[in-house]
């Protein structure tokens, strides 16, 4: 009864929560208070409707989308299908205590595997292979500052954000939000953010003629769930039987790896670089760029004929592949970019990259 | 023993034999052709193309025939070979442990003493699977040292390259490519290190992650 007297109520206050914290709390408080009064509380939900959903900025809408991943627990089933067709499932669990966040991604198409997250501690078991490959993510302090909003991010600039009214995903209301690129250098987005926690629900990649390439959603979720981090951290612990395997890759920079980029694409700004081994003989070096919302690799690596046979374009629903040769007098190399952006932003980069003389 | 063998490779009567279609006569005959080494050699690509087609993961091991010759090697060790035979058989077992006519021919016990190594070597498999190179280092794969992946892989070579440069107009047709195309464990293992590092999105820690997670390793 509270909590459904406390959703209505705080439905009927759009736009009031993240402008103006203090007030927000206090009506929240209130709603508490007015508990019993579900009646009543709805029908001021009813009347919202009519009135549309809140207007923010691309900014106000990082910062909820970004809030939503510290609700406390979730429980659903995460379904992500691309425009060639491929469509994968899997069965997640969210909890989050405190400073500590942890996942439970148990794909159910494909290769089996289980994926554990604790923050920045990424485990991805393979009971095929019996393998366990550790990982530790890039900080999710790409964007820290985003919560202590006044930073000034890029993402802004390059994103315009409107609200597309109101739609309905594994049983939950949600606000639809577009996030439409300003330029042709990347692809925009369609956001279902559930409208009590902000939590993405669905979202869709768009191209510029506003085709979906690929669309994730949950099917079925279950917020507030009874989800235990101690219990998802002790499977995640659990490598008994497993062969653990740690991700084998060193931070680095371009420059001394001896690359630069002579022209960049506007808003892509790098974000950190890698090497990392492909063979017992040789490695790659991964320069990672973003937005804020796309994401593009660089991966550099000495020209092989035997395998690198051929140059060009691919695609895949939102991630595009270029491969190419580049050739300089210290010798050849092969360049390949990943990225979810349109192919031109990667032939951009791959040619703008060139040796440090 | 190998002049009763039936020299002619029959890859039909094979591959039938390794989904488990054949009975009585029909398998003993595609048993007896097993005895020969390019049998036994197409018996573990087939497998291994089998397996790399449902797993790129298990692409890695490469080290059967090692297995194998170990395998051997204990089994004549061990006095009696054919008795593990029908233990180890669920599918054949009736038909090789069958109390037949010809129990007591020695070529017989030979023949099924072969097929409990295919048998036990098809389990052996994916034992090795787990013991072999392994997948997070999968462009080892594509230049596996050992003289058998190489050859499954310039197998795979024909769909598994070409499908990669799918013409970017296809990309946004609703094409039946999910499963088949980019069979480049290369270009898989570049595609993993870009989704590890494009985890984090201003859409929210998880929202990147729970994507990437689901589609990892799958609708390639």
């Amino acid at each position: 009864m509270i909590a459904a007297g406390l959703g209505s109520a705080s439905r009927a206050l759009p736009g009031a929560r993240l402008r103006v914290g203090t007030r927000w709390l206090g009506l929240a408080a209130l709603a508490w208070c007015a508990g019993g009064l579900v009646t009543l509380a709805g029908a001021q939900g009813a009347t919202d409707r009519s009135v549309g959903p809140p207007q923010r900025s691309v900014a106000e809408w990082l910062v909820r989308l970004q809030q939503a991943s510290r609700l406390p627990s979730y429980v659903g089933t995460f379904v992500v299908s691309s425009a060639s067709g491929a469509l994968s499932s899997a069965r997640i669990w969210h909890v989050c205590e405190g400073e500590v966040q942890m996942e439970r991604v148990e794909a159910l198409t494909g290769a089996p595997r289980s994926t554990f997250r604790r923050n920045e501690a990424v485990m991805t078991f393979l009971p095929e292979a019996r393998v366990v490959k550790v990982d530790q993510r890039d900080s999710g302090g790409m964007f820290p500052n985003l919560l202590n909003a006044g930073q000034g991010f890029a993402t802004a600039d390059y994103y315009t954000a409107s609200e597309a009214g109101q739609g309905r995903v594994a049983g939950f209301d949600a606000d639809i939000v577009l996030l439409q690129p300003r330029d042709d250098w990347r692809f925009g987005y369609r956001i279902w953010s559930e409208k009590r926690s902000g939590l993405v629900v669905k979202s869709q990649t768009v191209d510029a003629q506003g085709r979906v390439l690929e669309q994730a959603a949950f099917s079925e979720l279950q917020l507030d769930a009874p989800v235990r981090a101690d219990k998802l951290r002790q499977l995640m612990d659990n490598t008994e039987g497993y062969r653990v395997m740690k991700a084998e890759r060193v931070r680095t920079t371009p420059e001394s790896e001896g690359w630069r980029l002579k022209s960049g694409v506007p808003g892509f700004l790098p974000q950190s670089c890698y090497r990392r081994p492909v063979s017992p003989v040789s490695s790659v070096v991964q320069w990672v760029f973003s937005d804020g919302l796309a994401t593009v690799s660089l991966f550099m690596q000495p020209f092989d004929r035997e395998r690198h046979d051929r140059e060009g374009l691919s695609g895949m629903g939102a991630t595009h592949t270029m491969t190419r040769r580049l050739s300089e007098r210290g010798g050849d190399w092969w360049i390949t970019a990943v990225g979810e952006v349109p192919p031109g932003t990667l032939k951009a980069f791959v040619h703008g990259l060139e040796r440090r003389p | 023993m190998m002049t009763q063998v039936d020299k002619q490779l029959d890859r039909e009567t094979l591959s039938a034999l390794m989904d488990g279609q054949l009975r009585g006569a029909e398998a003993s005959a595609a048993l007896r052709m097993m005895a020969s080494t390019e049998a036994g050699e197409c018996w573990q690509v087939y497998h291994l193309v089998g397996d790399v087609l449902r797993s790129s993961d298990l692409a890695g091991c490469g080290r059967d025939s090692a297995f194998l010759a170990r395998l051997n090697a204990r089994l004549q060790e061990e006095a009696r070979p054919t008795v593990m035979v029908p233990a180890r058989r669920p599918a054949d077992a009736r038909d090789v442990s069958r109390p037949a006519a010809n129990d007591g021919v020695f070529r017989w016990k030979m023949v099924a003493g072969l097929a409990s190594f295919a048998a036990v070597a098809a389990i052996g498999w994916s034992v090795m699977g787990s013991l072999g190179p392994q997948p997070g280092t999968g462009a080892q794969l594509a230049q596996g040292p050992s003289a058998q992946p190489t050859q499954v892989m310039s197998l795979m070579a024909g769909p598994g390259q070409g499908a990669p440069q799918v013409a970017l107009a296809a990309a946004s047709e609703p094409a039946d490519m999910g499963d088949v195309m980019l069979r480049d464990p290369r270009l898989d293992e570049l595609l993993a290190a870009h989704r590890q590092s494009a985890g984090v999105s201003a859409l929210g820690n998880a929202a990147g992650f729970l994507r990437n997670a689901t589609f990892e390793g799958s609708g390639r």
